[in-house]
């Protein structure tokens, strides 16, 4: 007698024990010597791995496991505290910079007033300290341009919608992603290697709502990651999401 | 915070910055982390290193734990995933076999002996049974896990893991040699729909 699909699935579950209802399966066992063969192999391996005692950690290796993971999240303290004064001195730079633009704007505004009190004065003579004046504003234009200019970089920052407090590190890890795309040392899936790999990430993938997206593979910096892009669409210009690899969470979205 | 605090209730004090809720967490999931860890890398001192990665990366990741699952599927699919990237590390630096018995990291520290509470061809035969396959079996026929909580640790529909622990154990009985229904293993190998 052949078995099919469906009586498969009935000998799983009854072997698995989650049948209400066991007399059909235990007629097609009884009457079918394949089947009977599947059941019974499917009950004796059951039966032989739930006879594995427990498994503890012993109180020694429990104490040690403790010891060490506080000892890791000490170290990330240490190592997180260097770049909160990092990013509170960047602050404080961003916070100067705007006292200095304000002053050279109220300046200006002031020169301008000048200017126009000025009123008697030969225009030409009016428009001198005036060009003067725009001078030094495309000087301080200049030196705002030149603390937007990396702010415009910044921009990349910004393009990433993260869950974490670390835009920047995804913005100059999808640059360092494009560049790897642009000597060809990334790609999506297609070899048979990969496969496993793939699989992996396309079920993460899935669970994290990304069904229409695939992995970059070859990424080798940053394991805990997946890197994910739209499906079909081309991997240098598509705007890249970075999923959790161990929780599959999407930590950090480029717009 | 009480010794019968839920998992929800503790893993938001940990989000607060509450170690001794962590310390709790730990001591509630420490021992099925590190079962399931062992079970799938079949060696002692890699699962001891991937339940101190799990929990490393419970910690870090608590604030994204939603309340969608409960904790302990949440910590367990960390685990599982912790043991597969082990193992692609594993097995991209490995220039030998990995060893098919289980080796204590710690002799001086085993009470009797926990490495053996899997016959050792049993964990011999269940490391050859590729990875999926034999997370899924672990999950279900060791650890007594549901299906639809395997579903939830796997991030794969009830259905397949249904399939993967149905195939699983048919692996298994065939690294086992168990030859009671070998022929006819071969031949249902492809039923028909």
């Amino acid at each position: 007698m052949k078995m099919h699909k469906h009586d498969l699935d009935l000998i799983a579950d009854f072997a698995q024990g989650t049948l209400d209802e066991t007399a059909t399966a235990a007629s097609l066992v009884e009457r079918c010597e394949v089947c009977r063969a599947e059941f019974e192999m499917q009950r004796s391996m059951i039966e032989s791995l739930a006879s594995a005692p427990a498994v503890h950690l012993s109180e020694h290796e429990k104490a040690a496991l403790h010891r060490d993971i506080w000892t890791e999240l000490r170290s990330d303290t240490a190592a997180t505290a260097p770049s909160r004064s990092g990013s509170w001195s960047i602050w404080a730079a961003v916070g100067s910079a705007a006292v200095l633009l304000l002053f050279v704007g109220v300046l200006g505004v002031f020169n301008g007033i000048g200017g126009s009190g000025d009123a008697a004065e030969p225009t030409e003579e009016a428009a001198s300290p005036l060009q003067g004046g725009t001078d030094d504003s495309a000087g301080a234009d200049g030196e705002a341009a030149d603390t937007t200019t990396p702010a415009a970089a910044d921009g990349d920052f910004f393009g990433f919608v993260s869950s974490q407090s670390e835009p920047d590190a995804f913005a100059n890890l999808a640059g360092q992603v494009r560049e790897r795309l642009a000597d060809q040392t990334l790609s999506t899936p297609d070899t048979a290697d990969t496969d496993e790999m793939a699989r992996q990430g396309d079920a993460c993938l899935r669970d994290a709502g990304l069904d229409d997206h695939s992995t970059l593979v070859g990424f080798e910096d940053r394991t805990d990651l997946l890197i994910a892009l739209p499906k079909g669409e081309d991997p240098r210009t598509a705007p890249l999401t970075f999923v959790d690899r161990s929780t599959c969470e999407v930590v950090a979205v480029e717009e | 915070m009480t010794g019968s605090s839920s998992d929800a209730e503790l893993i938001t004090l940990v989000v607060a910055g509450d170690r001794p809720a962590f310390d709790q967490i730990m001591r509630r999931h420490e021992d099925r982390v590190f079962s399931v860890c062992l079970r799938i890398l079949a060696d002692r001192e890699q699962a001891l290193d991937a339940t101190q990665e799990t929990f490393l990366t419970v910690f870090r990741k608590a604030s994204q734990f939603k309340g969608k699952s409960a904790l302990g599927t949440w910590i367990y699919r960390i685990a599982v995933n912790t043991c597969y990237d082990q193992l692609r590390k594993a097995k991209r630096r490995r220039t030998s076999p990995l060893p098919e018995h289980v080796d204590p990291a710690d002799p001086a520290a085993e009470d009797a002996v926990e490495s053996a509470a899997l016959r050792p061809e049993l964990v011999a035969a269940l490391d050859a049974v590729p990875r999926d396959f034999r997370a899924a079996v672990v999950l279900s026929d060791i650890e007594g896990m549901s299906m639809p909580e395997i579903s939830e640790v796997l991030g794969v529909p009830v259905g397949t893991v249904k399939s993967r622990v149905f195939r699983g154990r048919r692996l298994l009985a065939k690294e086992l040699g168990n030859h009671a229904g070998h022929r006819s293993i071969q031949d249902m190998s492809e039923p028909e729909q």
